[in-house]
């Protein structure tokens, strides 16, 4: 495993220099770097997840105040004229492993389209097309500071280290209104992808999880074990996504993605256990005149740990969540407003380990464009949430918690 | 910058009729143009075919002058151009992302690799035809360049007025086409006869079915995915 993480880490550091040297001389690139400044005040029984706590927001009461961080790296540029380097990297300031890392990294070939069907092939690590709203440089969120706990899972847990493709017949060509495409993608390095939504369950922030990164484990928990890495190979058998997307006239964009890791549960390696989870996802975008957005996702799967004699793991969860943000833009300033429910409910394995998860969030954002380099957020954020398993913690097991966010967010383009 | 660009095209298309009209008298004509439910169509492209008389004589001529299509908060600037045979189109890119233009149209097929700003020189249009272009980083970008065979063109304004002036005498087919139209096909709207000093106005109505114009959309700035 060593190895292959070494491996991993060589081909990132390979994949910078590629950038940095070679698309110098092949035209022109993209590099933005951005740096946030927080103001954050939070009420919350429950110390957050990231201190290793069972709240489910970034900061909780012990880290309010004015803060720096993070910083962000977003790279893009042609290494010839259809094919395009992207790296994107984070220093989030927090004690996490490494004190900058990749979020992603990959190739994009995009071949010139000599028909209607247009081809693009991603290789690397990167996210599965599934998230709605995450379209801002260094995959965050357009619209607010957190995203939706959907997405917030996704970028705590998901990335697809391999290899994707996609064709889409493009409408336009032949005037028609409308795209159809289809993806498919196989990967591996995602095995302990869903041990943070069993033991924690969903969360609403806006921290990805970087690939050579870590989560904390929940302190205090049975087998509390530290921390998380989620990008680890444990059962050398590869994962596949396979979706759809349709738009119509640039309007309304709709998708649906099946997502399945293919772990086997019964492997672990020295430090982390591969899960067998699998998802569908869907989603909609509806674009309206006058600055409107409407963005609505559903995601809906389980995951499964443990040797068991039918290979379906010994301990299996459920686990959904949907919701609905409502977005108008008018110049520089932007409104959003996002409703949100979420849940995990233990299916196998109760008496082992049980953990349930019920709640609902709703979030309220302003965002105000100063110039290219200043972008002024406001966020307010109210989360009522029930874990069961804040019981193994002598936490309250309900709990509201709320957040206001005050960010500057300085970012220049090379 | 831009402006200037709109000044060469606002001469250029003021000079090429005249070309054809440098032989003696030339009548003006305005049409005005609607939809099938009787409102004003804007941005429709009006093609002259001459069918006979002075008109007839006139030769395109090698090199139809310079023309700009640009890309502007990702969308091309304008929607359609309409262009002589023989017309060379530069593509700047005013925007601060990179594009990459492509065309696989029969009448012209290119492709602009990855760039910002002015990196390419102009790209000739030697058929007549619909160029249909398109980005390869931005799906929901698409633009037209018509490549008129005949020099005597125009695209009506947001009113759905189209102003012809200097045309030599002569017979005439009127032939329309819009990004709304279902197809590529220009629409036939009829005929006419210009004589030598005259002033016509005309009221024309197009009968293919239009899809509805595009709402006006915010292209949110910071878009990366
Ligand atoms: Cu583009």
């Amino acid at each position: 495993m060593a190895v292959l993480r070494t491996g991993l880490r060589c081909s990132g550091l390979l994949l910078w220099a590629v950038c940095c040297g070679v698309t110098h001389a092949a035209g022109p690139y993209d590099l933005t770097v951005q740096l946030d400044l927080r103001l954050t005040a939070a009420q919350s029984p429950l110390s957050s997840f990231s201190q290793g706590g069972l709240g489910l927001l970034r900061y909780d009461e012990s880290h309010q105040g004015l803060h720096a961080g993070p910083l962000m790296l977003d790279y893009s540029g042609p290494v010839t004229d259809t094919i395009r380097a992207a790296a994107v990297a984070f220093a989030n300031f927090d004690g996490d492993k490494n004190p900058i890392d990749l979020t992603e990294a990959y190739l994009e070939w995009r071949p010139v389209p000599t028909s209607p069907l247009r081809w693009r092939t991603q290789v690397g690590a990167f996210y599965p097309p599934i998230s709605m709203e995450n379209r801002a440089a260094g995959w965050q969120s357009l619209y607010s500071i957190s995203s939706s706990a959907i997405n917030t899972w996704i970028g705590e847990e998901v990335r697809a280290v391999g290899a994707q493709t996609s064709a889409t017949l493009v409408g336009a060509a032949i005037h028609r209104p409308f795209d159809i495409g289809v993806v498919a993608g196989v990967y591996g390095w995602n095995d302990p992808m869903g041990v943070v939504i069993q033991r924690r369950g969903w969360a609403i922030h806006d921290r990805q999880t970087a690939l050579w990164g870590r989560l904390p484990d929940i302190k205090g928990m049975p087998h509390a074990d530290g921390s998380f890495e989620l990008f680890h190979e444990i059962d050398t058998r590869p994962g596949f996504h396979a979706g759809l997307e349709a738009s119509y006239r640039n309007q309304l964009v709709v998708r649906a993605m099946r997502y399945d890791n293919r772990g086997d549960p019964a492997l672990c390696n020295s430090q982390e256990c591969a899960w067998l989870s699998r998802f569908n996802a869907y989603g909609a975008r509806l674009e309206l005149p006058q600055g409107w957005t409407v963005i609505s996702q559903w995601l809906d799967g389980d995951t499964s740990v443990g040797k068991s004699l039918d290979g379906r793991g010994s301990h299996i969860l459920g686990y959904w969540s949907d919701f609905v943000l409502v977005s108008k833009t008018a110049g520089p300033h932007r409104i959003t407003a996002r409703y949100e429910r979420f849940h995990t409910k233990t299916l196998l394995g109760a008496n082992k380990f049980n953990s349930n998860q019920d709640g609902a969030a709703f979030m309220l954002s302003y965002r105000y464009q100063l110039n290219d380099q200043w972008q002024l957020t406001a966020e307010g954020l109210k989360v009522d949430s029930s874990i069961s398993q804040r019981a193994l913690v002598a936490a309250p097991l309900d709990a509201r918690e709320s957040s206001l966010q005050l960010l500057a967010r300085y970012s220049f383009s090379l | 910058m831009t402006r200037r660009r709109r000044l060469i095209i606002a001469v250029c298309a003021l000079l090429l009729p005249l070309l054809g009209a440098s032989t003696g008298a030339a009548a003006d004509l305005q049409i005005l143009t609607s939809g099938p439910d009787a409102s004003p169509l804007a941005g429709l492209v009006v093609l002259l075919l001459a069918q006979g008389g002075k008109a007839a004589e006139y030769k395109a001529p090698a090199s139809a002058g310079n023309w700009v299509m640009d890309q502007v908060d990702l969308q091309f600037e304008p929607e359609v151009l309409v262009v002589p045979v023989g017309a060379r189109v530069s593509f700047p890119n005013s925007d601060v992302v990179a594009h990459q233009v492509y065309s696989f149209s029969p009448a012209r097929r290119f492709s602009l690799g990855l760039y910002r700003g002015q990196r390419y020189p102009p790209v000739d249009f030697t058929k007549p035809g619909l160029v249909v272009l398109g980005c390869n980083i931005h799906d929901s970008m698409v633009g037209y360049v018509y490549v008129s065979e005949s020099p005597y063109f125009g695209k009506s304004d947001a009113t759905g007025l189209v102003q012809f002036s200097g045309l030599p005498a002569g017979s005439y087919l009127i032939k329309a086409w819009s990004p709304r139209f279902k197809g590529e096909e220009p629409e036939t709207l009829g005929q006419l006869s210009l004589g030598a000093t005259e002033t016509q106005s005309l009221s024309l109505t197009v009968r293919s079915a239009l899809r509805p114009p595009a709402p006006k959309l915010v292209h949110p700035k910071g878009l990366h995915y």
